[in-house]
């Protein structure tokens, strides 16, 4: 009953960030790009329901924005990390031997570093921008998935329903695409939610630090950084991005706990 | 180049480990007692706050103690940073609010983990054994529990040390602290190299090195784990 109304929280937050990025797209209040320097710094208003920023921007078009610009990097960078971490690691997985060997020892080395400040060195490199901000994080957790995905099909090459379609005349790579990847999806789903949620954390760490997203375009993370000078006067600059990421952290956090109860009994905690 | 990261990495180094065992002082009770009444409202309620802990970003949570404590109620300190060397008082006035920060954050993971333990401990046959012959409830969970289901959580903390070592330059940026994540970031912005490359191998090191020590550490409290 309790995970249930997880679910359910967790799906309606999850639901409604996905849902306020779309609509960005499309429509926001105001022009969150705008400057209005006669409206700089209002409380929220009638007018401006989140108030403006120093900038006289309003703050919850801006928020919206950066809802979708954050759910961006974050479905592309999950994107990028599960598509070549999972080549890497049924690759390994499935060939074993001398091939497994080289690229867990590579896979291991890099996942001596913790994901975030492997990110933090390759900003430097592709420079602070979405695509670099994508790159970096996706590079940064592909280790992750390979050792997921290699340990998975790893088990599941054993079964005999794979022995059975190699002995019916099946070639390697029919078995693999066919059989193995297949019955691998359920934990590269669980780990493709928390690393939604983790990315997106990331992300406005970065961006926070001012190594993500650059302004003028909002993400929640550059917002908080930006309203760090004008905390004391208006703390509905530091409240609303902050809360929004909370919030959507909440709802992955949550739904991907169900989807793990629900699909990886293993897993499940009590 | 070694003395600069030596130096900043004190910093760090305290606020990470002082968070780290503070965390771990609060959520291995408290996992433990939520096992203990699994289901109950309190459990839910463990559970509850576990996750929403797991969902605050840390700068988050940073700025708002600042905005609560720094400048609504004046109680401590805005910016600063004074060496333990100089004035431990002091330099623990400056310290309290990131090392409050990063420990409520991690009470969230390590309690998640150190429910899940007990529960599977609680089910098992010398616990119900112990029950059987009368040892007290607070002796069952002290003795027989909390030992072996310490042995999980212990991992993780490992992992957590990691996973701090590579947030701190957040914490670092919001308190305004010379650490080793400082360092990291403000060489970055600066486009100097060889430091950053020293705070990264330096980082990784450390992290390689943590878990190793965590590791040897097992047969301390499970003497079936021998050290080969």
């Amino acid at each position: 009953m309790r995970w249930r109304a997880n679910t359910v929280i967790g799906g309606a937050l999850t639901a409604l960030a996905l849902g306020t990025a779309l609509t960005a797209a499309f429509w926001t209040p105001f022009d969150p790009l705008r400057v209005n320097l006669r409206a700089r710094l209002q409380p929220p208003s009638s007018l401006y329901w989140l108030g403006t920023d120093e900038f006289g921007r309003d703050v919850l078009s801006r928020v919206m924005a950066g809802a979708g610009t954050s759910v961006v990097v974050a479905l592309s960078t999950v994107a990028l990390a599960i598509s070549i971490g999972v080549v890497v690691g049924g690759v390994a997985g499935y060939l074993r031997g001398w091939t497994d060997r080289i690229i867990m020892a590579v896979n291991d080395a890099l996942l001596a570093f913790p994901g975030i400040l492997l990110a933090l060195a390759m900003m430097i490199v592709l420079g602070a921008n979405k695509s670099g901000l994508v790159l970096a994080l996706g590079l940064a957790y592909i280790p992750s998935v390979a050792r997921v995905v290699r340990g998975t099909v790893l088990s599941i090459r054993e079964k005999e329903y794979i022995e059975a379609s190699r002995v019916i005349g099946n070639s390697e790579l029919y078995s693999m695409v066919r059989h193995v990847l297949p019955n691998a999806v359920a934990p590269v789903a669980v780990l493709a939610t928390s690393m939604f949620g983790w990315v997106l954390l990331a992300e406005s760490a970065l961006s926070f630090l001012g190594l993500g997203v650059p302004p003028p375009a909002p993400t929640w993370g550059n917002m908080l950084a930006a309203s760090r000078p004008y905390m004391e006067t208006a703390a509905w600059l530091s409240i609303a991005p902050g809360l929004c990421i909370a919030l959507t952290l909440l709802g992955i956090n949550l739904l991907g706990d169900s989807l793990r109860d629900r699909l990886d009994p293993r897993m499940a905690h009590g | 180049m070694l003395p600069l990261i030596l130096e900043r990495f004190q910093v760090s180094a305290v606020i990470v480990l002082v968070a780290v065992a503070a965390a771990t002082c609060i959520a291995v009770p408290a996992g433990l007692i939520a096992a203990w009444k699994q289901n109950s409202a309190l459990d839910f309620a463990v559970v509850s706050s576990a996750a929403l802990l797991l969902s605050i970003p840390s700068f988050w949570l940073g700025l708002l103690l600042l905005l609560l404590f720094g400048l609504k109620l004046k109680w401590l300190p805005v910016i600063g940073y004074v060496p333990f060397s100089e004035n431990f008082w002091q330099a623990a006035v400056f310290m309290l609010l990131p090392i409050v920060t990063l420990t409520v954050l991690e009470i969230g993971v390590l309690t998640r983990m150190a429910r899940a333990a007990s529960i599977e401990v609680l089910r098992l046959e010398y616990v119900t054994h112990a029950r059987a012959k009368g040892v007290p409830e607070w002796l069952v969970l002290g003795r027989h529990v909390l030992p072996n289901a310490f042995a999980p959580t212990w991992t993780l903390i490992g992992l957590v040390l990691g996973h701090l070592l590579g947030g701190i330059a957040v914490i670092e940026t919001v308190f305004t602290l010379p650490g080793l994540g400082r360092l990291l970031v403000d060489s970055i912005f600066a486009r100097d190299y060889p430091v950053v490359q020293g705070c990264l191998l330096f980082t990784a090191v450390i992290y390689v090195v943590v878990n190793l020590i965590v590791d040897l550490c097992y047969p301390l409290f499970d003497p079936r784990v021998a050290v080969a």
